[in-house]
């Protein structure tokens, strides 16, 4: 039996054939939406809108993006992915090595015009080492040990180390320390709906179509040519492709590998390839029976045909690890799980299963597999479907259910409530997948423990000789693999699509919108 | 002639896609007299080649195989040996794209080690950093990495430094029991004048070195060193083979030299006709790996014949456009009359597509040798066939992905680099030791950061 809690992925699809003319209506109205006109500003399409605009507490893509146009840092990347001075001026690193005395720019103002200064820094960095404040970001600052303002516009950071290059660590966002009450930050805090930084825009509305305008900030040092910003949520990633053709956007941050050939066929149109490091996976809640028992986790393993759901939404690459295959830390050593409907029965039975009547059960309990996928995430419907279909060929009752953001936090992050999640996580160029996976993780929902793997992210932390560090995480790779805390799907290519009306366009690999001051538009 | 046209598609495999069309001839004659308009004007032309003895090299090379054409070249009538020529020499302007990304990729990542990390005491990374710096030409800074081999824990290590740091470039080391590594110099030498790689080809994926070093906390760490000289031999020795092949010294003025209606000469290449491969092979000496960049053909595509002084991307987007615009309207006025073989040929083949990228390829080299990686990089990737973006085929030159290595390199993106390598490593296992010294330079460079993740 195949139910569906929520928004049956069937259903849904059904739904779209047979309403062909609302979906329309729909675009149209989506076009006619557009904010600002053509040739005002710069529309880009998220699936969804940001659930929170507060660096400290950002989970996802769409929310890094946003915080790349508002706020700062200290540091930031320049094009050339080195790390140079953004709110800081200058710094200087005391001999030993343990303290960085920052100089900070004396011509930064907030966007509500309170002037920026060395408190700002200072509240941030103790606001995130705050217990109360319950971030996923607090690794970002968890090597400084005090921050200390020396006066208005100098501040004296010291480390828990030496550190060779701090400055390289110092690319998290400032927040703007008169908009906080207390030493913690709360999700709930005014600050979401209201975001105040000192980044090129500024937050100027929440539109009625779920969009976010953003306004250039007249005081910011750096002279932007594109003087407003719209994000547009456009939840339905079918439509995106056909808005930036009809001139009704000006870029899309992650084009559907089945848009690729339109839209580099398409004149007015340019493909900008970024990062890859990206890839889906099926993740247990190691919490809960049956899922902690890995003979059952590695029998899931050997009946998803893993080629077979990746085939209809893209070209890709199979994973059998926690890194894309171009990674310096990929183990090309481990095998795949291969496809296996008897070895799977095997694992099931020493697991205490058996089959009756085609379904697996135990103790007359049988085997229900709840997959948990983001609405959001492209293409999930179509790959949940036929996992679906895999799984229940192969024997389990399975359910399927997709949540909104604010659901997955809750559900996910905050309360682990689920059996499987079909998602996707996406790293920056150092590919640190230690929040992940390490049993004190900030991002380990999965609940995943192992000490060998603990031991092995802490060497790969601490080393700076790269072949050890490689050495350590192709371990850690073979002994995720074992473990199976997660079935590893693939990774696609990703590439941002720009109407060719934007010039001056260079996209950082992670971040995005880093360099968007250089950005023009006709 | 009809009925050879299908079994000609059929062997050239791969390609189902109509070319793009558009809606203006206006610039309809730039490619009149190409070898694309010659396989139009007379498919059975084309016919002819595929069907003769050089058929398999044609497979081959239309799929940007060049192992394969090589192999498929085989025979010793002219249009075989010509096309083996070509692919010979094609691969080694490949390789020698390559191993320009390798000598940077070497000299960063050893340079980056010892800024960010401690040399490992009693290694052979200095024998391996040394030679890398003689590839460059650069003896002062290879002598100074030979001299650190001297607390080598492997003495034939410290005794191979001694001796290459005691040879001048470009000679082989003479005497008896030689260690192994001075064997292998010694073979790079004998392969680069004999053009036979041959000897290469066991250990052409395979490390230099692998050493075994004790750890403080007992434990041992293996590291493996590969050949920074590899890249570079194989691309002088597919040279020698393509002198030879060609019965000159030169090869491009050997192909310069081709009738000017030599399909053969032309057949899937960056030249449009035989009047630009004259005026380009007249400039071989200056710039022979941007060959198919300069052509009167170009010109009259509306592209600029010099670079701008400036590192601007925007530029290169503009000359694709411009290249688009002209070959869509050539392709648009020769449908109008062409036959149905013709038009088969034009859309199952891709003609059009092959030449647009063969032409970006070369813009892309020849802007990358101009030190404008931030062009280079966005001709290469406009030049790709996204479809099929993780392999080679007959529009994704592997060198498009060399262009992407050393422009992401040049430009700070070296965990990009990465990415490109990918897709070559299975038809050019010689770049192992590439992507493992690529990784070392990406981890260095990231160790001082908090590595960021997000959901989707």
């Amino acid at each position: 039996m195949v139910t569906a809690r929520r928004t049956s992925p069937r259903a849904s699809t059904v739904r779209r054939r047979a309403t062909s003319l609302p979906s329309i209506l729909l675009l149209a109205s989506l076009t006619l939406a557009a904010l600002p006109a053509q040739g005002q500003g710069l529309r880009y399409a998220e699936d969804q809108a940001p659930g929170i605009v507060n660096p400290v507490f950002t989970t996802t893509m769409p929310e890094a993006r946003l915080n790349e146009l508002v706020f700062e840092g200290l540091y930031t990347d320049n094009q050339n992915l080195a790390s140079v001075p953004c709110l800081a001026e200058s710094s200087e690193l005391s001999a030993d090595r343990t303290a960085l005395t920052v100089k900070l720019r004396s011509d930064v103002t907030w966007h509500d015009g309170t002037p920026f200064t060395s408190a700002d820094v200072v509240y941030t960095i103790e606001a995130m080492k705050n217990k109360g404040t319950l971030s996923t970001e607090k690794g970002r600052v968890a090597w400084i040990q005090k921050a200390e303002a020396l006066d208005d516009h100098t501040v004296l950071l010291q480390f828990e180390r030496a550190e060779a290059r701090p400055e390289d660590k110092l690319l998290f966002k400032v927040l703007p320390a008169h908009k906080f009450s207390g030493p913690a930050i709360k999700r709930t805090d005014p600050f979401r709906n209201e975001p105040v930084g000192t980044g090129p825009y500024r937050f100027a509305r929440y539109n009625d179509d779920n969009s976010i305008s953003l306004e250039s900030h007249a005081d910011h040092r750096d002279a932007v040519s594109i003087h407003e910003i719209v994000m547009r949520e456009v939840s339905d990633k079918n439509y995106q492709a056909k808005l930036l053709l009809y001139e009704s956007l000006e870029a899309l941050v992650r084009v559907l590998p089945r848009d690729l050939a339109v839209l580099q066929n398409n004149r007015k149109v340019d493909l900008y390839p970024y990062q890859t490091n990206s890839w889906w996976y099926l993740g247990f809640n190691l919490e809960r029976d049956p899922w902690r028992e890995p003979a059952v986790r590695e029998a899931i393993g050997h009946l998803v045909d893993v080629e077979a759901l990746l085939a209809p939404i893209g070209t890709g690459d199979t994973l059998t690890g926690p890194y894309v295959k171009s990674s310096p830390y990929y183990n090309h050593d481990v095998p795949s799980w291969d496809y296996s409907t008897s070895r799977a029965a095997s694992l099931l039975e020493s697991a205490g299963y058996a089959q009756d009547g085609g379904q697996w059960s135990r103790d007359g309990e049988p085997l229900t597999l709840n997959i948990t996928a983001h609405q959001t995430l492209e293409s999930s419907q179509e790959v949940v479907i036929n996992l679906q279909s895999q799984l229940q060929s192969a024997g389990f009752d399975v359910q399927v259910e997709f949540l909104d953001e604010a659901a997955w936090k809750a559900r996910i992050w905050r309360e682990h409530d689920y059996d499987l999640v079909l998602s996707q996580w996406t790293f920056d160029r150092n590919e640190d997948i230690r929040d992940q996976f390490h049993s004190e993780g900030a991002r380990n929902f999965c609940s995943y423990g192992n000490e060998q793997v603990d031991e092995l992210l802490n060497k790969a932390r601490d080393t700076t000789d790269p072949h050890e560090k490689k050495a350590a995480l192709r371990e850690v790779h073979r002994l995720v693999h074992a473990d199976t805390p997660m079935i590893f799907l693939w990774t696609l290519d990703s590439y941002a699509a720009l109407s060719t009306r934007v010039g001056s366009v260079v996209i950082h690999p992670f971040y995005f919108f880093t360099f968007v001051h250089d950005w023009r538009m006709e | 002639m009809r009925t050879l046209i299908p079994a000609v598609l059929v062997l050239l495999v791969g390609c189902t896609s109509p070319e793009p069309t558009a809606p203006t001839a206006a610039l309809a004659p730039v490619l009149n007299g190409s070898w694309v308009d010659q396989i139009v004007e007379q498919p059975e032309r084309f016919s002819a080649l595929a069907a003769g003895p050089a058929r398999d090299g044609w497979i081959a090379l239309h799929a940007n195989d060049l192992h394969g054409a090589i192999q498929g070249f085989s025979g010793d009538d002219p249009e075989s040996t010509l096309g083996r020529g070509r692919a010979q020499w094609d691969l080694s302007q490949l390789y020698f794209a390559l191993a320009d990304a390798g000598d940077l990729a070497w000299e960063r990542s050893f340079a980056t080690w010892s800024e960010k990390s401690a040399i490992p005491t009693g290694s052979a990374l200095g024998y391996v950093a040394g030679l890398a710096a003689l590839e460059q030409g650069d003896a002062e800074v290879a002598a100074a990495w030979f001299r650190l081999c001297s607390a080598a824990r492997d003495p034939l290590v410290a005794q191979a430094a001694t001796l290459v740091a005691a040879t001048a470039p470009g000679q082989p080391i003479s005497g008896d029991d030689l260690p192994p590594l001075v064997l292998r110099y010694n073979l790079h030498l004998a392969v680069r004048s004999s053009g036979d790689v041959a000897p290469l080809a066991m250990v052409i994926d395979q490390p230099l070195i692998i050493e075994i070093e004790p750890r403080p906390d007992g434990s041992e760490l293996e590291r493996e060193f590969y050949d920074p000289q590899l890249l570079r031999t194989m691309a002088i020795a597919y040279g020698v083979q393509a002198a030879s092949t060609l019965g000159t010294d030169d090869p491009l003025v050997a192909l310069g030299q081709a009738p000017a209606d030599s399909l053969a000469a032309l057949l899937f290449g960056p030249v449009a006709a035989g009047a630009d491969l004259s005026a380009e092979a007249a400039r071989a000496n200056e710039a022979p790996r941007t060959l198919g960049a300069s052509g009167p053909a170009l010109a009259a595509m509306g592209l600029d014949s010099e670079l701008p002084a400036t590192d601007d991307a925007d530029w290169a987007r503009g000359q694709v456009r411009q290249l688009d615009t002209s070959l869509d309207a050539w392709a648009a006025s020769a449908r109008e009359g062409a036959s149905p073989d013709a038009l088969a040929l034009l859309d199952e083949l891709q003609l059009v597509r092959i030449f647009r990228s063969r032409v970006l390829l070369a813009l892309g080299r020849k802007a990358l040798l101009a030190e404008h990686p931030w062009q280079a990089l966005a001709l290469a990737q406009l030049a790709l066939d996204l479809e099929s973006s993780r392999g080679i085929n007959h529009v994704n030159h592997p060198g498009l992905r060399a262009i992407i290595i050393e422009a992401q390199l040049r430009t700070g993106h070296t965990r990009e680099a990465l990415d490109a390598i990918q897709p070559l490593l299975d038809a050019y296992p010689a770049l192992t030791g590439l992507d493992e010294v690529l990784g070392d330079l990406a981890i260095l460079q990231g160790l001082d950061r908090y590595g960021d993740s997000k959901e989707n």
